[in-house]
């Protein structure tokens, strides 16, 4: 399977997920992704650009941090839960997902990571 | 201008305002949930023959109504699995304001709540007769609907949003940092102290943070960051009703948050 596939498969088999996209988060570009209903480009940019900025936490910086730099995002606000995730911390490939509150988090993500480690998404 | 030119001047400037989506459905809303229930109830208010309303959402539920002079008579069909609203004792029955106010405004705004498209089609109704239809006065609909607004409203407001949250969701470790209930906490002594060390650090930072990562600055949002899966753990941030407060999150707990702040911000 290639990512197109892989989101097309987390898009169809969770009624929730409304979006997920593989961008490239180093020139904030979306390279593939899946919708459930016609979005615009624009829209799929403006969630990549804070995908982008929500992996970059001032929570883990310096020697305060209680966690490991952040490798996944879950970001709830007024038009649904955002999650992001990206093979590794230093990693500019991600996925993101845009989902319901209704949401099954846990499946969603699993199958998110399994479709970057799959695709040798690094 | 006599009367038939303006009548079709005012039918031109409906029509130009109208917008269909790729069904050909009309789109009456694309807003937030309480302009979702009152753009739907509006298409009820504006419905005066008997007309069966085919409601649906983007992702793709369905409500359909059947309506005559401002009143909902039944409820014809309800195709929403993923919502609440499926499960309705409603369906098909003779609607009346003494016996199903109450579950049918749940129901509105069950179905209109996470929906980021409503869009509708009506159809003639042939079954009404109307000597014994009663039905819901939309009024009384959007009056009641009010008063469901209240109580979240004054729930939010009167309450402690961050620490309902905190203490619904699976979380051991947390502290609040601003607003009501402000240096109250609870977990080990060590992860509490490491919180209030991540605050100390810099919190404008962390305002910041939160304003690029929502839709419009100052908006409230939680965020989990770090590792989910397996024996992760994440540090969540959330910011509600004047509240900032910081927790750490076990990678199982994950779904209990999401649920948590679903049902205090009014999301489900």
């Amino acid at each position: 399977m290639n990512i197109s596939d892989h989101l097309e498969a987390i898009n169809t088999e969770n009624s929730a997920v409304q979006i997920v996209a593989f961008a490239d988060l180093s020139v904030q570009l979306v390279l593939a992704d899946s919708k459930k209903k016609e979005i615009g480009q624009e829209h799929l940019d403006t969630l990549c650009a804070q995908v982008t900025d929500a992996f970059d936490c001032p929570l883990h910086t310096g020697n305060l941090s209680l966690v490991e730099p952040p490798t996944e995002v879950v970001i709830m606000r007024d038009d649904g839960v955002l999650i992001s995730l990206r093979p590794t911390h230093n990693s500019s490939n991600a996925l993101y997902l845009l989902c319901d509150y209704n949401v099954d988090i846990d499946n969603a993500m699993a199958m998110a990571r399994s479709a970057l480690a799959e695709t040798g998404a690094v | 201008m006599n009367t038939a030119q303006s009548i079709n001047s005012r039918l031109d400037a409906l029509l130009g305002k109208s917008i269909f989506n790729q069904n050909n459905y009309r789109i009456i809303s694309t807003g937030k949930p309480e302009d979702n229930a009152v753009n739907l109830l509006g298409e009820i208010d504006e419905t005066i023959l008997a007309r069966r309303l085919d409601f649906k959402t983007g992702s793709g539920a369905r409500l359909r109504l059947d309506v005559v002079a401002r009143r909902v008579l039944r409820i014809a069909s309800i195709d929403a699995p993923e919502t609440r609203v499926s499960a309705s004792t409603l369906i098909e029955k003779s609607l009346s304001e003494s016996e199903h106010l109450a579950e049918f405004s749940q129901l509105v705004l069950d179905f209109t709540e996470s929906a980021d498209e409503i869009s509708v089609v009506s159809s003639a109704l042939d079954y009404v007769s109307g000597s014994n239809l009663v039905g819901l006065p939309v009024s009384r609909i959007f009056k009641q609907i009010l008063v469901e607004y209240d109580k979240t409203v004054s729930a939010m407001s009167n309450g402690n949003p961050a620490h309902n949250i905190l203490t619904q969701a699976k979380v051991t470790d947390w502290l609040i940092l601003q607003g009501e209930d402000a240096g109250n906490s609870s977990g080990e002594t060590d992860i509490v102290t490491g919180l209030q060390q991540l605050a100390d650090n810099d919190i404008s930072s962390i305002e910041s943070y939160l304003d690029r990562i929502v839709s419009t600055p100052g908006d409230t949002v939680c965020a989990v960051i770090g590792n989910m899966a397996g024996n992760g753990k994440s540090v969540l941030c959330l910011r509600v009703g004047g509240q900032l407060a910081f927790a750490l999150v076990p990678a199982d707990s994950l779904q209990s948050v999401v649920h948590a702040w679903a049902k205090e911000t009014g999301q489900s």
